[in-house]
């Protein structure tokens, strides 16, 4: 690599070594410029730089004459470091470093030793980014609570740009926030001299109310005053107070745009801070705001800066960082967390995480959460508001929305009807309009207490008791205006009286549709910006917070942009302001821009994102955009299909895949196969389909196809093989793939190729060989830090010792598995569950009990009611073993009443059991008839059901009392048991995958095993010898 | 394609009647027709006719999603039965629809008459099983 510095002093390194330089000013000039210019330059454009003042001719010599300096000083590296053409010149290394670009701004001058024209704009360039990388570092320090820090950034910057009026209050605001008041008046009045000094102006009025704030420390945020709200807001206190003595609920304002909801709750949030609560405040947008997790981003970044930093042993902070990098960092936990492959758990691990720190985040003061206009807010946000929403009744937190009464938002009534079934207290605000006098108060406030009385009448008529609308009336006409008919034509009064940068500034703010931070709106480059601000501020339009900068209210927003007649030359303006960040939010205005190739691009982007997060809806409605605009994009159809295939959309997934197929280079199409064969191996778990999809692949495959994709054909093929096809060709198509592959494969190809082996001796039935395999492959998930592949491969290892009758082993297996999960409560759910049971068949109840207890708490937490019946279903099997037969019989009912991943007629018959065992006659005779309408498949192993119900049917016999017909079928079973037992024991292993592929989940429970029912069977044969009783105790 | 459907209603629980319906080792008990059966797997089994020990007949059976349907079919002639099970309070109302292809249409007239005695007869085994 190549390193140029330029600022200070100039110096050249190549490959860690230092390079000579010449000694000729110009030649070190053309150094300087060359590393700000990377690639070839034309001659002729470097001469006029560099020897501006000269002719053509003579430049373009004094540039040889240069040029041959420097090869003299960099000697025999010249012809590797110099690309010269008898045209261009240029710096070779395509490994380019130069410290003014690609380093740390830093502090010096650029090429102090220069002189020329050419670098005045570098300089400027150099001198927006310091100024950038400034503004960030005070931001940075803000918001992490390190004020004194923030506070000297701030004065650094202040320095380097004397005039800079926000960045004077900025400082005047950090220092008043750290408790330096005098430093902070002593600031303020240096800049006031300044300004005097230099312009002969007085600070703004903005900047005269942060050096007020500094006389009288006041570190509050200004907030909107109120008028003709006493009633809510002592309703809202009382709602507040009962929160934070630990009895949770949910608080909803509802009412028309401009009402008053916004401000109510910023005024509640000003009390809960004054009175040493915590307070999470964010904001639906829906103007490019499709991001998902949108509002609860900006609710968990605002909680992260304010809560200690949980104990190493918290693992939810990591997982944080699913949603963004800086939220568990803030919190001490750098790096991304582990992966999950499966996006449906994505989305749960975001959804237990933000729980966490919503939980955690009340654990020493009570919390206020906001969600300002929900009816904006992004889908998945709501469903998370939601998650958290049900479990704040037992803990000291008020959850407030706002919304609008019309239209009607179906997503925030659905939130609301699950909060209340759930039994969380929620009470609904509807916010009338004000009284008239409150409506006067609001426009003698703006428009001054002598107002004409004629006026002021037509502007309460006007306002119909909405405070928003009275205001904006009353400052068109403090601004000279007249009454306005609406709050469109007040807000263009109002603009239209403002200098041409403000209005330049509300119209892009507009455009923006949510506030910008102070390094965005010095990127708007609009001239006098800071003024610009100033003036949109005092204006009342805008607002210049801890947000940044915004407008007052969404409805002024609306107003400004109704106004605008060039939309797309100001997204495109705006476009060029976006730095990184959100792609859903740059294909928005990409897009807007009528720049719909490159938005296309971004919504792809975003869907990448999207399913990231466990975001499907979002993710498919991010590509279908992409599509539109770019039809003829195959990748994206591609991605589409996964998205389709996540979602169980299996006739979208065939459509959007076909599309794909047409639209993909031949020389692509492996590829594709293959990526099509791993999601029907995965996601959509059809073996056969998935063998198809990499036959396919195959035949696609040519001598261009890369080492990688051969490989890969080969081992999904090999797992095909293994779960549902020829095992036989396993080690075959194996043995192929490896001499693709690298002499030492990397882990997560190891893994994969381990469990393929260790699905193999399953499935032939090898049970006894699987721990040693699930070993070997689940170490070497774990090294590849797959957690999510390490944990099934556990599992298989804990399920085959089972089968194999190697409990003890097993339950090491097992253990494992709940080692390696503890931190993805997600996939540690289904770990516990196989703990339990094992426990369970080992006899130690007590610590059975406790896993299934566990397990339900995880689930539960998730909100998904797959998992919580699950749960249900295996406490009450594990109840059922330690002869807790009503427990049992309750668990498996409730979960009997939805879905869960298990033999639903197994399930149903072991209700039956239980009920029965418990002497409760007639309930287990109904549930064993309702058994007789459940679907059977392969995994429900029907040969094993019929001898399993006429034991069912003993038991109720027994119960009854009639010990005649409990034996006779009691030896019905045992007939039946024993006419089975040869067949099932050839099949255990297709009937252990019947089960991964139907039921989704691994026989945890163990295989079905003839000879261990026979045992059950002649004791329940023994105990009618001995009277009922002894059934009971069995 | 012929088909035909008969219906049987029995004093005995549907449990007793699923029992049968689901375990092939005991159609010989009950299907006229079939002599021995061999299970092969957990939904696949083979039987022989009577009077044709030579002439093997895989056979494949499973339950439909809605529950209480179950289908028998023949994987060497295509004939499909399909046995439907009810609750009805006090017995068990049984409904078997049976499927011929055009290729067997000849057999149409002995399976009517193979059926309606296979269905007796479940019926008065399933009353049997059910009586202590």
């Amino acid at each position: 690599m190549l390193r140029v510095w330029l600022v200070g002093q100039l110096a050249v390194e190549w490959d860690g070594e230092p390079e000579p330089l010449p000694s000729a000013e110009r030649a070190r000039a053309l150094v300087g410029f060359l590393a700000l210019h990377p690639g070839p330059q034309r001659r002729a454009r470097v001469a006029a730089a560099l020897w501006a003042d000269m002719p053509e001719d003579a430049a373009r010599a004094s540039l040889r004459t240069a040029l041959w300096s420097l090869r003299r000083a960099w000697g025999s590296h010249a012809d590797t470091l110099l690309t010269v053409t008898r045209s261009d010149i240029g710096l070779a290394p395509q490994r380019l470093w130069v410290d003014a670009v690609d380093d740390d701004p830093g502090r010096g001058q650029l090429l102090p030793e220069v002189d020329d024209d050419w670098l005045v704009a570098e300089r400027e360039v150099l001198h927006r980014r310091r100024l950038a990388k400034l503004d960030d570092d005070i931001t940075a320090a803000e918001a992490d609570g390190r004020l004194t820090e923030a506070s000297r950034q701030a004065r650094r910057r202040c320095e380097l740009a004397p005039l800079d009026e926000r960045a004077h209050r900025r400082l005047i605001t950090l220092l008043t926030a750290d408790g330096d008041r005098a430093g902070a008046a002593e600031a303020a009045g240096r800049f006031a001299r300044l300004l005097r000094d230099e312009l002969g102006v007085v600070p703004s009025a903005a900047t005269r109310a942060a050096h007020a704030a500094a006389r009288t420390g006041s570190l509050l945020p200004v907030r909107p005053q109120l008028f003709g709200r006493a009633a809510e807001v002592a309703a809202l206190q009382e709602q507040w107070r009962m929160a934070a003595n630990g009895s949770g609920r949910v608080v909803v304002l509802t009412g028309e745009a401009g009402i008053g909801k916004s401000s109510l709750v910023a005024e509640l949030g000003h009390r809960v801070g004054g009175s040493g609560g915590r307070r999470a405040i964010g904001a639906g947008i829906d103007v490019g705001g499709e991001t998902p997790f949108a509002t609860w981003l900006e609710l968990a970044g605002k909680l992260v800066r304010t809560v200690a930093i949980p104990g190493p042993a918290a693992g939810w902070p990591a997982e944080l960082n699913r949603l963004s990098s800086t939220l568990g960092a803030r919190l001490g936990r750098d790096g991304p967390p582990s992966a999950v492959a499966a996006p449906e758990l994505e989305r749960l691990r975001v959804f237990d995480s933000v729980l966490s720190l919503v939980e955690w985040s009340c654990s020493d003061r009570p919390l206020l959460i906001a969600v300002d206009d929900a009816h904006r807010t992004d889908a998945v946000s709501l469903r998370l508001t939601a998650h958290v929403g049900r479990r704040i009744a037992a803990l000291p937190i008020l959850m407030v929305l706002t919304r609008r009464d019309r239209p009607s938002n179906s997503a925030v009534d659905g939130l609301l009807a699950d909060l209340i079934a759930t039994r969380v207290p929620v009470t609904e605000l509807d916010l009338a309009p004000i009284a008239d006098v409150a409506v006067a108060a609001i426009v003698r406030r703006i428009a001054g207490p002598l107002i004409d009385a004629g006026l002021l009448n037509r502007v309460i008529t006007a306002a119909e008791g909405n405070p928003l609308l009275a205001e904006e009336t009353a400052r068109s006409i403090a601004a000279g205006g007249v009454t306005a008919p609406n709050l469109r034509t007040a807000v263009r009064a109002t603009v239209r009286g403002l200098p041409s940068p403000a209005r330049d500034l509300l119209r892009l703010l507009a455009v923006a549709g949510r506030p910008l931070q102070p390094r965005e709106t010095t990127a708007l480059g609009i001239d006098g910006v800071e003024q610009a601000v100033d003036a949109a501020v005092e204006s009342g339009l805008a607002v210049d917070g801890p947000d940044g900068l915004g407008f007052r209210h969404a409805m002024l927003r609306e107003a400004v942009y109704a106004d605008l007649d060039n939309t797309r030359t100001l997204h495109n303006r705006f476009v060029s302001a976006l730095h990184g960040g959100d792609p859903a939010e740059l294909a928005h205005h990409l897009a807007l821009s009528g720049r719909s190739g490159e938005a296309a691009a971004s919504w792809a982007a975003a869907a990448a994102h999207a399913r990231s997060v466990g975001a499907l809806a979002e993710a498919a409605d991010f590509l279908q955009r992409a599509t539109v605009l770019d039809p003829d994009n195959g990748h994206w159809w591609q991605e589409l299909a996964e998205i389709h295939a996540w979602s169980g959309q299996r006739g979208d997934m065939a459509t959007a895949f076909a599309r794909a197929l047409e639209l993909l280079p031949r020389d692509e199409l492996a590829d594709a196969w293959c990526r099509q064969g791993r999601q029907l191996r995965t996601v959509v778990c059809n073996p056969n389909a998935s063998i198809r999809a990499y036959r396919q692949a195959a035949q696609w495959l040519s001598r261009g196809s890369s080492t990688e994709t051969q490989a890969a054909v080969l081992i999904g093929l090999a797992w095909g093989e293994a779960v549902d096809g020829d095992v036989g060709l396993v080690d075959d198509l194996l043995g192929r793939a490896q001499a693709f592959l690298p002499a030492d494969p990397d882990d997560e190809t190891l893994s994969d190729i381990g469990e393929i082996r260790l699905l193999r001796l399953i499935r032939q039935g090898r049970f006894d060989e699987c721990g040693d395999a699930a070993r070997d492959a689940a170490t070497s998930a774990t090294r590849a830090l797959r957690p999510d592949r390490g944990f099934a491969i556990w599992l298989h290892g804990a399920c085959a010792e089972t089968c194999a009758g190697n409990l003890t082993a097993a339950l090491d297996l097992a253990d494992l598995a709940v080692e390696s999960t503890k931190a993805i409560p997600v996939l540690l759910i289904g770990c516990l569950g196989a703990r339990a049971h094992l426990l369970a068949r080992l006899g130690r109840f007590g610590e059975a009990a406790d896993c299934v207890a566990q397990q339900l708490t995880c689930a539960e937490r998730t909100d998904e009611p797959r998992l919580v019946n699950t749960a249900r279903h295996d406490a009450g099997l594990v109840a059922l073993a330690s002869g807790d037969y009503r427990t049992a019989a309750a668990m498996l009912q409730t979960a009997l009443a939805g879905d869960f991943q298990a033999s639903r007629p197994t399930a149903s018959l072991a209700c039956a059991e239980a009920l029965a065992l418990a002497g409760d006659v007639d309930a287990a005779t109904a549930q064993l008839r309702s058994m007789t309408t459940e679907p059977v498949n392969r995994a429900d192993q029907p040969w094993a059901l019929v001898p399993r119900i006429a034991r069912v049917q003993g038991l109720i016999a027994v119960a009854a009392g009639r010990t005649s017909l409990a034996l006779k079928r009691f030896t019905e079973a045992e007939a039946s048991w024993r006419r089975v037992l040869a067949t099932v024991t050839q099949t255990n292993g297709e009937a252990y995958l019947a089960n991964l592929v139907d039921l989704g989940r691994m026989p945890v429970l163990g295989l079905v095993e003839p000879e261990r029912e026979l045992s059950q069977l002649a004791e329940d044969i023994a105990g009618l010898a001995a009277g009922p009783t002894s059934i009971e105790a069995t | 394609m012929p088909a035909f459907s008969r219906a049987a209603t029995t004093s005995a629980p549907i449990e007793e009647v699923w029992k049968l319906l689901h375990d092939p080792s005991r159609f010989p008990e009950w299907w006229s027709g079939i002599e021995t059966v061999r299970t092969d797997g957990p939904d696949a089994y083979t039987i022989w006719p009577s009077g044709y020990p030579d002439f093997p007949m895989a056979q494949h059976l499973h339950t439909e999603h809605g529950g209480g349907r179950v289908t028998i079919s023949c994987l060497v002639s295509d004939l499909a039965y399909c046995w439907q099970l009810s609750d009805v309070g006090n017995g068990t109302r049984i409904e078997v629809e049976v499927e011929i292809p055009e290729v067997e249409a000849h057999r149409l007239e002995t399976q009517k008459g193979l059926i309606s005695a296979s269905l007796q007869r479940l019926c008065e085994l399933a009353a049997a099983s059910a009586s202590e």
